[in-house]
């Protein structure tokens, strides 16, 4: 008999459901490796379109990972990305969970 | 067959969610590249600006002739919020740590300044070989920090 509560949780319980769908997670990884990043340098960088960019920050916003903060140059407005310590943390989890799958642990 | 106890064979799923992780970091270096590069133009400019108001200051003040003098602020002030507004429109973002790091440039750099500005005064000197020296020290704090190769 399977003395399931010994048993090792298998990585897949560890990933995060939020960070599965690959924009997503490409977007918190690259906010990752910046203080803050404006909208339109994140988007031509991921090669999105704004509307998909808006809706995986905005994803990504309501669960914590990534704080928007919108601002004003001259009259033109601008978005500021960054991502927040629980966004952080969520990655790093989320990338050992992966890489814990993929080698077969 | 797969139950719970049974690692599974690496997932694709995953392998195509860490490719895509390792894109997004990609294009995270890329945007700090950009953002460094642009906050240390800024930060080597305001470093630069400061030294020549210093020496201005120091050489064009003491002459008594209005006109220069307030032409040489009005210069310096219009330069110093053009370069300010140039970098806040043109920003690509910010690499990590760097306000702090330009906040203790910037402070170094005024303190540098504030001190030459009262030497100046009390010496009454305007030997090239004392303020061209200081004039480098002045800017050189945030002349460091725009020159500072990114982390990581």
């Amino acid at each position: 008999m399977t003395d399931w509560a010994a048993e090792p949780r298998h990585p897949r319980h560890e990933v995060d459901e939020i960070l599965t769908a690959p924009v997503r997670l490409s977007l918190i990884a690259a906010l990752a490796r910046v203080e803050d990043a404006e909208f339109g340098v994140v988007r031509e960088s991921l090669e999105v379109s704004d509307s998909v960019l808006s809706k995986q920050a905005a994803a990504l916003e309501a669960v914590g990972y990534v704080e928007l903060r919108k601002g004003y140059v001259g009259k033109r407005p601008r978005t500021w990305l960054s991502i927040t310590p629980v966004g952080r943390a969520a990655l790093a989890r989320h990338l050992a969970a992966l890489t814990a799958i993929v080698d077969g642990i | 067959m797969t139950d719970e106890t049974t690692p599974e064979s690496p997932s694709p799923d995953a392998q195509a969610l860490l490719a895509a992780a390792a894109e997004g970091a990609e294009a995270g270096t890329a945007i700090a590249h950009r953002a460094r590069v642009a906050s240390g133009a800024f930060a080597i400019t305001v470093g630069v600006l400061i030294a020549l108001f210093l020496l201005g200051t120091i050489y064009v003040y003491p002459l008594g002739q209005i006109t220069a003098s307030v032409a040489i602020t009005v210069a310096y002030g219009v330069l110093l919020v053009a370069a300010a507004l140039l970098y806040r429109w043109g920003r690509p973002g910010a690499t990590p740590g760097w306000r702090q790091q330009y906040a203790k440039g910037f402070v170094i750099t005024i303190v540098l300044y504030a001190v030459g500005i009262s030497v100046s005064t009390s010496t009454q000197s305007t030997t090239p070989a004392l303020w061209v020296p200081w004039a480098v020290a002045t800017a050189l704090p945030l002349v460091i920090v725009g020159l500072r190769p990114e982390r990581g």
